[in-house]
């Protein structure tokens, strides 16, 4: 890998490429999930709020707790709607119910699925269609108050309908939070990020503005990647 | 071709299999097992009677070529399993009972019951009456019946064995003696299990039979009513109250294997294994 | 097909035509032509169906034979008073089982009250913190754990566990043989079954709850217990129960170990007083009962007690796992709600919130109450009544205290503990094992000779050797094999293949898991029965095939099933796809490809069998007989009857009886490496 990237706040930066050149296995350097892997091996810096990151004596739950993920495919806990919520900031000390009731409706309203699901806080999860479940996976990570909320693909498994659903949510996200998105729908990319990298063989090609990054590329292979003439 | 069709003739295939399959093998069974030249011998029942029986088989197996089988069981089973045919001889432990007696018996071997104790008891003599009152849980400490202070944990053999049919007749004749404390003791299911219970509890009272003695191991053998359980005391009458017969039943019309190991027991030779396994043989006056 | 198995298919045809030439007869058609009409496609569907059929007759036949035999003590003691009657007392015509049911109740629960537990802290321990080096030794470890026959439990209890009470609570065991000492040998036996069934539900869990989880900073351990384990639960669930139900149907450790007095424990749950269990009861007396008395009925009904519970807790089973699956959201609901569902569903709806609400504030005060009554009764045993009470409270505050401590100790330090004492528990237990196998060995190893080996026993089995018993057990062993291979491998290809959702199928599938959870005993009585009474064949070899047959033949056509279904769907689509018709396919194709998991778990299944006493004390085993020879209507012996013979009937005999549980266990051991050898060259041969 040979990567050198600034994420800026409150902004969508968007990372693309093909597949296998290591845009998700980077994004998941960003919490450290990466140690999830056995035999993982983190070289390099990553500063977040001033402190490196990838130092062995991070604290990661912590780290993690302020750097949210969603994931390719929903992954809600098979448990109640509400329970997926109130699972986050349970774990980090939260105990009053009347509390966990305000972050339950605050973190839905957010992710926009609250008008969907406010009379069925006590169904099971995974009776929601497939985008209601990846706005409910978005909930329980705003459920935490994050600064960063990392995407990996986040709309792969999802028709177009949900996934324009997801798409605006980002934008309205981008509001309060830093976004960081894995795709390799380069128009989407293209919709809703600010910044663009483009990836290929665990390198990063190339990283600038949306804009810049598909009409005016520098590099020849981003060129010829956002052109669809490979990939 | 139709499921349903299909189906029944696989009911039908099955059926047919089973059935054809049944009536062979029973066939061709019963066919072997009339044999009246039948060289197998097999032996059921009391467990008290199966050591005995299994040092008569080593030792007629040499001089013939008849085998023998041996299972255990309990007196219970001895004559059900002579009348179905699953055994040849039945072994008792007591006389046979009146619905025993369509069967041939033949008393082979005496035997009395002894009364053993755990370690810790301080006695080594009770009366049949103490007996029985620790039996039916009137006594419940040592230092009742003259021992030392230790709480009294009786042992008792499982519903249907011959030896504690005889300690139980034999306790009966103690007026007011019931059985109703059994529930709340151990049931061991054979005279081997019986000694290592009782050796292994403090404070325990059981009994077996004579040929056990001398595997008792750290348990004890008490005199009851000052007379010791020996062969001589049950030939000649002073332990009368606890010594009972070993039978052996078989079918009116035995095989003539079976005949002959019968014959052989009786046999001075077959008598004399009796006496070294510790029963009592029969005087040779009783020998047919 | 190899030629060999070529002529079995031949011989199998022959019958079926023969079969079929009877009947037709009968119905006045030629049906030798009809079958010559059928495909081969047909002829090998034909002789599957009715491999299953058998299957289905057997549990039929089982309840029938139980029923009928039990008639007499229905109609003359009456169910009622069978049921609730205190006394069990045959000899003095007391027919009242209640202290029977009691008992073995109290012995499960007990057995799973400490199994459940430990058995899913190892599991834990296995799904998250052993390496995967680790895990290839605790998994086979396991296995083996299973297939240690119950006689050598029952034996291990009595020379190591019995003593090893008696010295640790001298005043409160008057026998050593008691409740407690038969829960634990009960719950070590059923450790193997609920550690790999919850072993494998945890690891199900799909990986991405698990990212989900951590990505939001839990730990490992809060991801597990929050997360994973509530995933689990009704893989967990069933583990409880599948132990549940092969604890109470076990017969000959418990009957070894508990003392069998019929009576209840005073007070009733005083883990030190001796209980009488089902399974030991029909062990113990059905030996001494008359053909035909009504104490033998009252032994089958006895038997007929034991189906019902156990195929109720199966079922219950079912129930729960499906249920909490619906809840889930795994499988869909039932679309048609019943009227009245749906008028309630307001009510219920504002039902389940307000249970949500207080669901936690519940589940706690039951974990405290739960603590709190499992620390009197334990300490009020010692101390009487009051000290128990202030135990109990003193329990219940530790608990709360850990809790307090825990949050204050933060949740990385909270995982280190929870880890380390998880590894603590599977130390113990592998330890327990390998205590086990040592003693068996080191003890054993002293009676080991030639001589041993080859001779016959003499003086009651005191003295001489084993030989006669293992011929038995491999003269036992092959003939189970012979019968079971065929019926089980069939069934399971059946119902992996061809079952469709028909009437004919779900009640067959019902049928083979009734069966898979029918206690052994039960076998051994429908085999006495049928075969030793009504076929009058007496003890005999093949009396002892059939039904242990029988009793293996549920859980080879569930590995068959397994085994056939794991074969992707490309292969028998790319056999397909060139023209081959389905049975071409599976017998060219899949089954070949199947044939190392089948084979495996056949093993397995025969392994099990030829360590069981139960099926076999009252169908085959007699305690001498000490010529050779492979006669099928003579009795045998066999292995593990002459170890329970020799612990019961000559407690001199030491040397002779390690030297038998040792002979037993090595030819386990021997069928478990064989098994797994094969397990792993057809994994590395077809990967995956």
């Amino acid at each position: 890998m040979d990567i050198n990237i600034p994420i800026r706040k409150n902004c969508i930066t968007a990372l693309i490429g093909p597949s296998g050149c290591g845009k998700s296995t980077l994004i998941r350097v960003f919490n450290r999930m990466c140690d999830l892997v056995e035999g993982t091996k983190t070289e390099g810096i990553v500063f977040f709020d001033g402190e490196n990151i990838c130092k062995p004596n991070t604290d990661v739950l912590a780290l993690r707790k302020k750097v949210g993920m969603i994931f390719q495919k929903p992954n809600p806990f098979p448990m109640t709607i509400k329970d997926n919520i109130t699972y986050g900031p349970k774990l980090h000390g939260v105990k009053d119910q009347k509390e966990l009731d305000e972050i339950v409706e605050e973190s839905l309203k957010k992710a926009a699925l609250w008008e969907e699901v406010k009379d069925r806080l006590h169904v099971s999860a995974l009776s929601l269609s497939g985008g209601q479940q990846q706005r409910l996976c978005i909930a329980r990570a705003l459920s935490i108050n994050p600064e960063v909320i990392l995407m990996d693909e986040p709309t792969s498994a999802l028709d177009p309908m949900a996934t324009a659903k997801i798409e605006e949510l980002s934008l309205e996200l981008k509001k309060n939070y830093t976004v960081v998105t894995v795709t390799h729908n380069m128009q989407q990319a293209r919709r809703i990020s600010d910044y663009t990298g483009f990836m290929y063989l665990g390198r990063l090609e190339e990283f600038g503005r949306t804009k810049d990054i598909f009409e005016n590329p520098q590099n020849e292979l981003t060129k010829r990647y956002v052109s669809g003439i490979f990939g | 071709m139709e499921s349903k069709t299909q189906m029944i003739i696989a009911v039908l295939l099955t059926a047919v299999i089973c059935i054809a399959g049944t009536y062979v093998l029973i066939n061709g069974n019963s066919g072997g097992n009339n044999n009246s030249n039948n060289v197998s011998i097999v032996a059921t029942g009391s467990t008290t009677v199966m050591p005995l029986m299994t040092e008569f088989q080593e030792e007629f197996e040499k001089h013939s070529k008849v085998t023998i089988s041996i299972s255990g069981g309990g007196s219970g089973v001895a004559a059900p399993g002579v009348r179905n045919g699953s055994a040849d001889i039945g072994m008792l432990s007591r006389d046979p009972t009146a619905t025993e007696r369509d069967l041939r018996s033949l008393i082979i071997a005496k035997d009395g019951v002894v009364v053993i104790v755990g370690a810790n008891t301080g006695v080594t003599n009770l009366t049949l009456e103490q007996i029985a009152k620790i039996y039916q849980g009137e006594y419940t400490n040592w230092n009742q019946v003259g021992g030392t202070d230790q709480a009294i944990r009786p042992v008792i053999r499982e519903d249907g064995s011959g030896t504690r049919d005889c300690i139980d007749t034999a306790m009966k004749t103690v007026a007011g003696f019931n059985t109703n404390n059994y529930n709340n003791y151990p049931s061991q299911s054979s005279t081997g299990s019986m000694i290592s219970s009782v050796t292994g509890t403090q404070g325990s009272i059981g009994y077996v039979n004579l040929g056990a003695i001398k595997d008792l191991g750290s348990a004890t053998p008490l005199t009851v009513n000052g007379v010791q359980a020996t062969p001589e005391n049950v030939i000649n009458g002073s332990y009368a109250s606890l010594s009972r017969n070993l039978v052996l039943l078989t079918g009116n019309n035995p095989s003539t294997a079976t005949q002959s190991f019968l014959n052989w027991i009786m046999s001075a030779q077959g008598q004399a294994i009796v006496e070294a396994e510790g029963f009592v043989p029969l005087p040779k006056t009783d020998r047919p | 097909m190899t030629p060999d198995e070529q002529s079995v298919f031949k011989d199998k045809l022959a019958i079926d035509q023969d079969g079929i030439i009877e009947k037709g007869l009968i119905a006045g058609i030629s049906p030798r032509s009809i079958y010559n009409r059928l495909k081969t496609e047909d002829r090998a569907k034909l002789i599957l169906t009715a491999t299953v059929v058998i299957t289905v007759a057997v549990l039929f036949f089982i309840i029938l034979f139980i029923s009928y035999n039990s008639l007499d003590a229905i109609t003359q003691i009456g169910m009622w008073e069978f049921l609730t009657g205190a006394s069990w007392s045959p000899g003095s015509g007391a027919y009242g089982a209640s202290s029977l049911i009691v008992g073995t109740f109290l012995v499960t629960g007990g057995a799973i009250l400490f199994a459940l537990p430990v058995g899913l802290g190892v599991a834990i321990y296995i799904n998250d913190v052993a390496s995967p080096r680790v895990k290839s030794v605790l998994k086979p470890l396991c296995e083996l754990f299973a297939g240690i026959p119950s006689v050598v439990y029952g034996f291990l209890g009595i020379v190591v566990l019995v003593p090893l009470l008696l010295d640790i609570f001298p005043n409160h065991l008057s026998y050593g043989y008691s409740w407690l000492a038969g829960s634990l040998v009960l719950g070590i036996m059923a450790l193997p079954t609920i550690i790999s069934v919850s072993q494998d539900s945890l690891a199900a869990v799909p990986r991405s709850y698990r990212e989900a989880s951590m990505a939001m900073g839990a730990t490992k351990w809060e991801t597990t217990r929050k997360v994973v384990m509530h995933s689990a639960v009704s893989g967990i669930a069933a583990a409880a129960i599948l132990g549940i139900g092969r604890a109470i149907g076990e017969t000959m450790a418990v009957m070894m170990v508990t003392g069998n007095a019929a009576n209840f424990p005073e007070p009733l749950w005083n883990i030190f007083d001796r209980v009488r269990t089902l399974t030991g009861s029909i062990a113990l007396e059905m030996g001494e009962s008359v053909h035909g008395s009504l104490h033998y009925s009252a032994l089958f009904l006895l038997a007929l007690v034991l189906l019902v519970i156990v195929l109720t807790v199966n079922l219950s089973a079912r129930r729960i796992v499906r249920r909490t699956k619906m809840k889930m959201g795994e499988i869909a609901k039932p679309s048609r709600e019943t009227k009245i569902a749906q008028m309630m569903s307001p009510i219920t709806k504002s039902f389940e919130a307000v249970s949500d609400r207080y669901k936690e504030t519940a589940v706690k005060i039951a974990i405290y109450a739960f603590i709190f009554a499992f620390a009197f009764m334990i300490s009020s045993l010692f101390i009487g009544t009051y000290g128990g009470l202030a135990i109990g409270v003193l329990a219940a505050t530790i608990l709360f205290i850990s809790k307090k401590l825990s949050k204050m100790l933060g949740p990385k330090h909270v995982q280190k503990v929870v880890y380390s004492s998880l590894g603590v528990v599977v130390l113990a237990v592998v330890a327990i094992l390998v205590v086990f196998l040592a003693i068996i060995f080191v003890r054993g190893m002293p009676a080991m000779s030639m001589d041993f080996i080859t001779s016959p026993p003499s003086h009651s089995g005191a003295e001489g050797g084993i030989w006669p018993a293992i011929v038995g057990t491999l003269e036992l062993m092959l003939g189970t094999a012979l019968i079971a291979f065929p019926l089980g491998v069939c069934s399971g290809v059946y119902m992996s293949q061809y079952a469709k959702d028909s009437k004919f199928v779900r009640v067959a599938r019902q049928a083979i898991d009734a069966l898979k959870g029918t206690p052994s005993i039960i076998f051994g009585l429908f085999g006495m029965s049928m075969l030793v009474i009504m076929f009058g064949w007496g003890y005999s070899l093949i009396g002892g095939c059939i039904t242990l047959a029988l009793m293996v033949l549920p859980t080879i056509i569930k590995t068959t099933e397994e085994a056939v279904s794991a074969v992707p769907a490309e292969l028998s689509e790319a056999s397909a796809a060139m023209g081959a018709s389905k049975w071409q396919t599976i017998s060219k194709v899949v089954l070949p490809a199947a044939m190392g998991g089948v084979i495996t778990g056949f093993i397995l299944s025969v392994g099990r069998a030829i360590g069981e006493t139960a099926p076999i004390m009252f169908t085959a085993a007699v305690a001498f007989k000490t010529t050779v020879g492979f006669a099928l209507f003579e009795p045998i012996m066999a292995l593990p009857y002459h170890l329970y013979y020799l612990v019961s009937e000559v407690p001199g005999a030491t040397d002779n009886q390690y030297g038998t549980a040792m002979v037993l266990m090595m030819i386990v051991i021997v069928l478990f490496a064989a098994a797994s050898l094969i397990r792993r060259t057809y994994n590395k041969k077809v990967g995956w």
